[in-house]
């Protein structure tokens, strides 16, 4: 059993189990740089979600 | 919470606040604050601890137990000691589920009710943002609007008397006090 | 298991022309001196396999860190090109790869080549991602657990304990699980969390600042509106609208006060039309105030009176004028006398003037006579100047007789005649000049009389009134403005009240005018409370919240996969144990150690692996072992390692690069006893300059190996290389 198996026969939430499929398959494609590179692409696109909403609120006041 | 409650609460720290005094005077009046509130909303077997153990115990709707460990700051993080821990760790044997109890005195803040896994329980400077991910928002949304009731009703008396004044009124009201 | 079959090198470090090796059998043996090309054989395997990668800072190898000269060469002094072409047999077949570095040509100049067994060949980009799909293995991992790098087991040695169980992952195989803990360290994923909660807390600061402003100027407008009568509960909008409407009713009645008629101004129903409805009932009062009977009297009265104190002022400027002009002439007249009389006078004196000229004229031919008598007789001879030059009788003194009358006669009276003259031609000028003056002081007062006159006509059309003589235009006037005061004063008293009324109304709308701004200001103050329970708040509340569980969910799956990094260590430092204490106790051979313990437990700090070496009496016995007891035991992990490998990686090969550091010969022939018992499970390649562990080697392995003797390096031909049998 790989190491992907054995982590994946500790996870218990379904939640967890897609992120680690996830981080699993950019390490695959690309290693260390790709499990970076894929959260970090998920990680601007919600600092720039968050960002246009503070906008909005700052509109308000 | 709306910005009259919060100023009110402001209020109340300029007075009673000591700086350097993790649970000076201030911290326990947020404590019996929110042991009053627990009381509006119906909850029972309320217990308020000034000194050993967890801060507050309750027994909320079907019997649920919760224990609560109360933190008041400014800041954007909260201290939890490994005593923390372990006073919270106590009350599950008893049946209690732990919980951290977060009030940000900033605009738009409100109570955080934040259940973490005991075996999970973080020691040290942790930052009030982590804890969003715990919330009992179900809790939280009952709370809420009962404190903001509770700080405008007793807002003069404890201006004029401070912790004694709530501490008659919480045995008025039938919740046990635990000072030793 | 993947192994190396053989392997072709060309420009690479230390070889210039094509150089086949083969690695057919368990055993490869690389030996001969200090820079004959044995180092450039292994280096080549790792460049072929890693490229970049096991060059520089990324590389974790010291020596190859360095840039310009300090540089790790890849192609040969004298060669334009490196290319190095390697054999790899798996199961599925075999694999060929080839990589090629031109000299400075940079990235443009390499170039890799996979093919694979199925004949696909794959070039660039692709073939380094099938690659990394073959080995299964980063760099580092094959720099600890396939090729025994000096370098990387000293730093196992020498390192602080976190870094020694860097190196310990890596040799039982854990690096997938480091890596990707790795990955996820690296990523911004932790500092998302910061930033948020930094971006709001600013917003919360701006809020509050808001609040401030607004509830400061609310208290002072308060202040304001408690200064006019209004209480706190008169603080909202029906207050408001009960002003509006009172204000509407008082313009009506302001109106009909005025005797005019207000323009009817639509009730106020909102409070947010006040500024229109302040302006519009502004206006009306102005017009009103404008149209007001009172005021254009007043208006016109005060207009009327301007214009006749102007023509007061004009009328008596002009009459102080003509009567100065009256007496200059009148003064003149008493001085000098009137024209006539003055005219008299310069005709007597004209008369007189004729009269001597007369006299003159009557004395001038005798007088001539005389002088030039004289003149004859003075340039005539002395008997001839007796002589009369008119009758030619001699008269005894004659020139003297005519020169005495000349002078006292003739002369003087001329002279005083002369003189006469002049003086009566001055007194003549003076009387003409006094005439013309005259004839100016009588023009200068008929002038001003006109002036008079026409003020005087000018009051009489204003006032449409004939004046006779008898009357006194600047006292009638005086008359006009007094009569016009007292209306003014009239007219003032009964626009005071009126202005009390008006001043009523523009008091209402200022208060209307504040009541309204608190309204805004609390309503402003509410926005912002309100502001919690928008869809944009709510949404970047979940937005919060979902960073916090992915931040929670990425820490959880960290905890599972230390925990299970730490149950694998386990697992194989239990299925190693054994062999590393094996290797080491025969390797060193030292009484001092019955056991080489390893245990692996969690690092508090880091929730990582910490490994701990304890001998059998439990103590640590790193910081007292000697240089060669630290390699052997740096030789014992990796080898233990290599045997127990199979399952973490596919390499079914190890490369030992002078592995005899520090030993000593017995420790040198125990660990060919340990190399040839290795030898079963995977292939060795062994390079060493040590002839002692040559000979031993030869002479102590029972595999079949093959021997490549490296000697007589030179720049242009690269190593001699002689494959002994």
């Amino acid at each position: 059993m790989g190491f992907k198996e054995k982590v994946q026969d500790k996870i218990k939430e379904d939640k967890l189990r897609s992120l680690w499929h996830e981080i699993c398959e950019s390490y695959e494609q690309g290693g260390i740089a790709q499990i970076k590179a894929s959260l970090d692409s998920q990680v601007d696109k919600i600092k720039k979600d968050y960002m246009q909403q503070l906008e909005d609120l700052k509109k308000m006041i | 919470m709306k910005s009259e409650t919060l100023e009110l609460l402001q209020m109340l720290q300029k007075k009673f606040g000591i700086k350097g005094t993790p649970s000076g005077p201030f911290g326990k009046i947020i404590q019996k604050l929110l042991a009053l509130s627990f009381h509006e909303m119906g909850c029972t077997n309320i217990i308020e601890r000034g000194v050993q153990g967890v801060d507050i115990d309750i027994t909320f709707e079907s019997n649920q137990k919760f224990a609560f460990e109360v933190k008041t700051t400014k800041k954007l993080a909260i201290h939890i000691t490994p005593d923390n821990v372990q006073s919270l760790l106590d009350r599950t044997h008893d049946g209690y589920q732990p919980i951290i109890a977060v009030l940000r005195l900033a605009p738009f803040e409100n109570w955080i009710l934040a259940k973490i896994p005991i075996d999970e329980m973080p020691t040290g400077k942790i930052r009030i943002e982590k804890l969003r991910a715990y919330r009992m928002n179900y809790l939280e949304n009952k709370l809420n609007p009962k404190f903001e009731i509770v700080v405008r009703k007793h807002f003069t008396g404890v201006c004029n008397r401070g912790e004694q004044y709530l501490k008659e009124h919480l045995r008025k009201v039938g919740i046990a006090i635990h000072d030793n | 298991m993947l192994k190396i079959k053989k392997i072709e090198i060309e420009g690479f470090r230390g070889f210039t022309q094509k150089t086949p090796i083969e690695f057919e059998n368990p055993i490869t043996l690389l030996y001969g001196g200090n820079h004959q090309g044995k180092s450039s054989v292994v280096n080549s395997i790792e460049w072929c396999l890693y490229g970049d990668e096991c060059i520089g800072e990324k590389s974790g190898i010291r020596e190859r860190v360095g840039t310009g000269e300090m540089a790790w060469r890849v192609v040969n002094d004298n060669s334009e090109k490196a290319q190095v072409k390697l054999e790899i047999e798996g199961e599925s077949g075999l694999f060929t790869i080839t990589r090629a570095e031109v000299k400075g040509k940079g990235k443009k100049g390499k170039s890799l080549k996979v093919s694979l067994p199925n004949g696909i060949e794959k070039e660039e980009e692709e073939a380094e991602k099938e690659l990394v799909k073959i080995l299964r293995v980063s760099f580092k991992d094959f720099a600890t657990t396939v090729y025994q790098h000096q370098e990387a087991i000293h730093d196992f040695v020498i390192q602080k304990p976190s870094e020694q169980s860097d190196v310990m992952d890596r040799l039982l195989g854990l690096s997938d699980y480091r890596n990707i803990l790795d990955g996820i360290k690296r990523s911004d994923i932790q500092k998302i969390q910061k930033e948020i909660t930094e971006e709001f807390n600013k917003f919360q600061i701006r809020v509050q600042e808001a609040i401030k402003i607004r509830q400061n100027d609310l208290e002072d407008k308060k202040s304001k509106a408690k200064g006019k009568g209004l209480d706190e509960e008169d603080l909202n909008e029906n207050k408001l609208l009960k002003l509006a409407q009172s204000t509407i009713k008082d313009i009506d009645n302001f109106a009909r006060l005025l005797g005019l008629k207000a323009v009817p101004i639509p009730a106020l129903s909102y409070s947010k039309n006040s500024e229109s409805f302040i302006t519009g009932i502004k206006n009306e009062c102005n017009r009103l105030w404008a149209e007001s009977p009172d005021i254009k009297e007043q208006s016109e009265k005060q207009k009327n009176r301007s214009e006749i104190v102007s023509l007061k002022s004009k009328f008596e400027t002009q009459y102080h004028n003509f009567k100065a002009k009256e007496k200059e002439l009148n003064d003149f007249e008493i001085e000098n006398g009137n024209k006539d009389e003055i005219n008299e006078k310069i005709r007597k004196i004209a008369d007189e003037i004729e009269a001597i000229d007369r006299e003159i004229n009557r004395i001038s031919p005798k007088a001539k006579l005389v002088e030039e008598g004289i003149s004859i007789l003075t340039s005539a001879a002395p008997p001839e100047a007796d002589l009369c030059p008119l009758c030619g009788k001699k008269v005894p003194g004659l020139i003297e007789h005519l020169q005495k009358e000349w002078e006292e006669i003739i002369k003087t009276k001329v002279e005083e005649l002369n003189k006469q003259q002049r003086d009566l031609n001055k007194k003549k000028s003076d009387l003409e000049r006094l005439n013309k003056e005259y004839i100016r002081l009588v023009e200068d007062a008929q002038r001003e009389k006109e002036g008079l006159k026409k003020a005087i006509n000018n009051i009489s059309g204003f006032l449409r009134k004939e004046f006779s003589e008898k009357d006194d235009p600047a006292a009638i006037l005086s008359v006009e403005i007094k009569n016009i005061d007292l209306r003014l004063k009239e007219i003032e008293d009964a626009i005071k009240s009126k202005r009390a009324t008006i001043d009523g109304i523009l008091e209402r709308l200022d208060m209307i005018k504040l009541l309204y701004e608190i309204l805004l200001l609390k309503n402003k103050l509410e926005q912002i409370n309100q502001i919690q329970s928008t869809d944009t708040y709510q949404t970047q509340e979940k937005i919060r919240t979902d960073v916090s569980n992915l931040i929670r969910d990425v820490e959880k799956l960290g905890k599972i996969i230390k925990s299970c990094m730490l149950r694998e260590a386990e697992q194989r430092i239990d299925l190693t144990r054994s062999s590393i204490d094996y290797y080491f106790r025969k390797i060193t051979c030292n009484s001092a150690f019955q056991t080489l313990g390893i245990k692996v437990e969690e690092d508090k700090k880091t929730g990582g692996n910490l490994y701990i070496f304890e001998d059998q009496d439990g103590k640590r016995p790193i910081p007292i072992l000697s240089q060669g007891d630290l390699n052997s035991l740096a030789l014992s992990i990796f080898l233990g390692l290599a045997k127990t490998s199979e399952d973490s990686h596919p390499l079914g090969f190890i490369v030992m690069d002078d592995p005899s550091q520090s030993l000593d010969s017995q420790e040198k022939s125990r660990l060919v006893e340990i190399i040839n018992e290795i030898g079963d499970i995977k292939s060795i390649i062994v390079s060493t300059m040590d002839s002692e562990l040559q000979q031993l080697l030869k002479n102590g392995i029972t595999k079949v190996k093959s021997i490549y003797k490296f000697s007589d390096w030179a720049l242009t031909s690269g190593p001699k290389i002689s494959k002994e049998t």
